[in-house]
């Protein structure tokens, strides 16, 4: 499980910035793959979102 | 001589008595033969009796098991008769009650299938919605029905208006519901905003246990890349929530630290095994190294879970898209009690009527059903990805946001191991104590052993020494020598004393150079260990030191990871999670 040989590795932002890309593209491949399309062409042009009001919390203990 | 005449006696009567007692004894003795004969019979008899009632305790015996398993089997009877009548009222009741809910459920199911399909025209799946919301006036998925066909047939000012119905029914089903179906669709701008809906209404006190799959889910960008960056910081704030409660984060050090503890490994037994033989302060010592051992292993575990590359896969999102299913096919909570009832019946009922069987099975599914605490789900997480079924995105979201708590974990075991190290190592070779805290008083030591060892030998030297004996005899051949001049045998017995004394001279002589040579060979011995040990002693102190400095790696490796780093990654010089 551990792999003991690998150094800490200090990523630099330009590296940061093309693993997040790569990350941005795969799920976006993903998600192409998991959409019904069938359900996704069903829907119209508009998103149904849910109302903008504030969610009352379930319950809490604090 | 006497001229009495002493007439015969008449002994006849005597023998007339005699005769008749030997008849009397002869009729008691047949009397006692008799006697003997009935007891023998009545021995038997009680034999026979006691046979019997032995027969009988264990007919009885049979008889009882058999009436006490009757009697249980009749109770199991009738417990099962009345499972099946209960079952057969409940059912009705569920009918009668929530029977509409039912066909609600199948119905959605039915449309949602349809929907995937294209099979069905939107117009039919609108009209059969809206029957849903005539016939389930209270029930939370009729309305959803209707806003997701109304959707799907463009009538904006219906869905909303359905969607708000669904939302005062049930707003936590709702928004799961939209929220799944959403990104079913390729609406994950949408998806998003019901997720957050969703996660906000939860009480991170007591989770269900569906969080598991929403959290994997989002943490891996299947809701989209939007709801990955705006649920990660939602969960954000419910440990900012938690924070705040008395006790809590000393609780979440404890558990971390708890966490930690069991990363540790056992030294290798082949190591220092002078240290292991010779000192009694070795289990301290192994206790404290293999201590200072767990930062390394605790930096691998980190630096491998964060350097890992996050890849979302199928899996997760069929995950993600199971749980529709289950909300869908879900009891409403106007239900569960029915529901309950009902599957404890049946449970009876599996279990032909054993209702203490069927009671333990019911409470292990209820289990099932327990609530989570938040942040004992980031632990596991973290620590037990594969128990926790977490993928290594979730397990990346649960260590940036533990950070804090690990790393405070992480010192307070940094300081008490550190404080357990023991400062002098206690050094044992049979009855001889040195004490040595680096192995740099080699010299010092061994002048000491030298020493002890010296006195011992004294000692033993002090031993060795003429006995009693060899005295008497040297004195008594002085004393026969000296009355002996003209007796020959005196003489001899002088001799003979004088060489005892010899012997016994000589003998003294033959054991104290065993004495010295033995305690030379031991000393050398002692000192060819005693080497061993400050050897292993300097050893110890290096590898401790070495595995001790990279304490301060946990804070290197975890120190620039932020949930919003894990969530989005920016651009600056920090450690990327992504």
């Amino acid at each position: 499980m551990i792999n003991r040989g690998r150094p800490v590795i200090h990523t630099s932002p330009e590296t940061a910035a093309r693993m997040q890309e790569e990350l941005d593209r795969k799920i976006e491949e993903l998600q192409k793959q998991t959409t019904n399309s069938s359900l996704a062409n069903s829907f119209p042009a508009w998103d149904l979102n849910p109302p903008a009001i504030l969610v009352r919390r379930r319950s809490t203990k604090l | 001589m006497s001229d009495q005449v002493v007439s015969r006696a008449d002994l006849s009567g005597i023998n007339s008595s005699l005769r008749s007692l030997d008849r009397t004894l002869d009729t008691i003795n047949n009397n006692l033969h008799a006697v003997s004969q009935q007891v023998a019979a009545v021995s038997l008899q009680v034999n026979a009796v006691e046979q019997q009632v032995e027969l009988t305790k264990n007919d009885l015996d049979k008889l009882t098991a058999e009436f006490r398993e009757f009697v249980r089997q009749d109770a199991m009877m009738k417990n099962l008769q009345l499972a099946e009548t209960r079952l057969v009222k409940i059912r009705q009741e569920l009918e009668n009650k929530y029977g509409h809910y039912e066909e609600v459920r199948r119905r959605a199911i039915g449309i949602l299938q349809a929907v995937d399909s294209s099979l069905v025209r939107k117009e039919t799946i609108e009209l059969a919605s809206e029957e849903q919301l005539l016939a389930a006036p209270r029930y939370w998925l009729a309305p959803c029905l209707v806003a997701l066909s109304a959707w799907l047939n463009d009538n904006r000012e219906l869905a909303e208006k359905a969607v708000i119905e669904a939302l005062r029914r049930d707003d936590e089903k709702t928004s799961l519901f939209f929220a799944l179906v959403t990104r079913r669709g390729g609406r994950y701008q949408s998806s998003s905003a019901w997720l957050e809906r969703y996660l906000g209404q939860q009480d991170p006190n007591e989770l269900k246990r569906e969080i598991v799959v929403l959290v994997d889910g989002f943490s891996n960008g299947i809701f989209g890349l939007e709801a990955r960056k705006r649920c990660g910081v939602l969960i954000k704030n419910w440990l900012d929530e938690l924070s705040q409660k008395p006790g809590f984060v000393e609780a979440q050090r404890e558990q971390w630290k708890n966490a930690l503890l069991a990363k540790t490994e056992r030294l290798d037994p082949s190591k220092f095994p002078h240290l292991q033989q010779y000192s009694p302060t070795w289990p301290q010592l192994q206790q404290a190294l293999e201590g200072a051992h767990l930062h390394d292993i605790i930096f691998q575990y980190f630096n491998f879970i964060l350097m890992q590359e996050v890849v979302p896969t199928k899996d997760l999102a069929a995950a993600v898209d199971q749980l529709l299913d289950i909300l869908v096919r879900e009891f409403d909570t106007e239900e569960l009690p029915l529901r309950r009832d009902e599957r404890l019946n049946e449970l009876i009922i599996q279990q032909d009527g054993d209702k203490e069987a069927a009671q333990h099975l019911f409470d292990n599914e209820k289990l099932v059903e327990e609530k989570l605490d938040f942040t004992q789900l980031l632990t596991n997480f973290a620590m037990y990805p594969d128990e926790s079924n977490a993928s290594v995105a979730t397990q990346k979201l649960a260590v940036a946001l533990s950070k804090e708590w690990i790393k405070d974990a992480h010192r307070d075991l940094t300081a008490e191991n550190r404080n357990a190290v023991p400062l002098d190592v206690e050094i044992q070779l049979d009855d001889w104590t040195g004490v040595s805290r680096d192995g740099s008083n080699e010299a010092e030591l061994v002048g000491q052993l030298d020493q002890h060892l010296q006195n011992k030998k004294r000692e033993a030297l002090k031993k060795n020494r003429l006995g009693f004996g060899n005295w008497l005899a040297l004195a008594a051949g002085a004393g026969f020598f000296y009355f002996g001049l003209e007796t020959t045998f005196l003489l001899v017995l002088s001799v003979i004393c004088v060489l005892v004394f010899v012997y016994g001279l000589f003998k003294q002589r033959k054991n104290k150079k065993n004495i010295e040579k033995a305690f030379a060979e031991l000393f050398e011995n002692h000192k060819q260990i005693l080497l061993a040990v400050l050897s292993d002693i300097v050893d110890y102190r290096r590898e401790y030191e070495a595995a001790d400095a990279n304490a301060g790696k946990i804070e290197e490796v975890l120190d620039p990871v932020t949930p919003e780093q894990y969530v989005y990654s920016t651009h600056d010089s920090a450690r990327t999670v992504i």
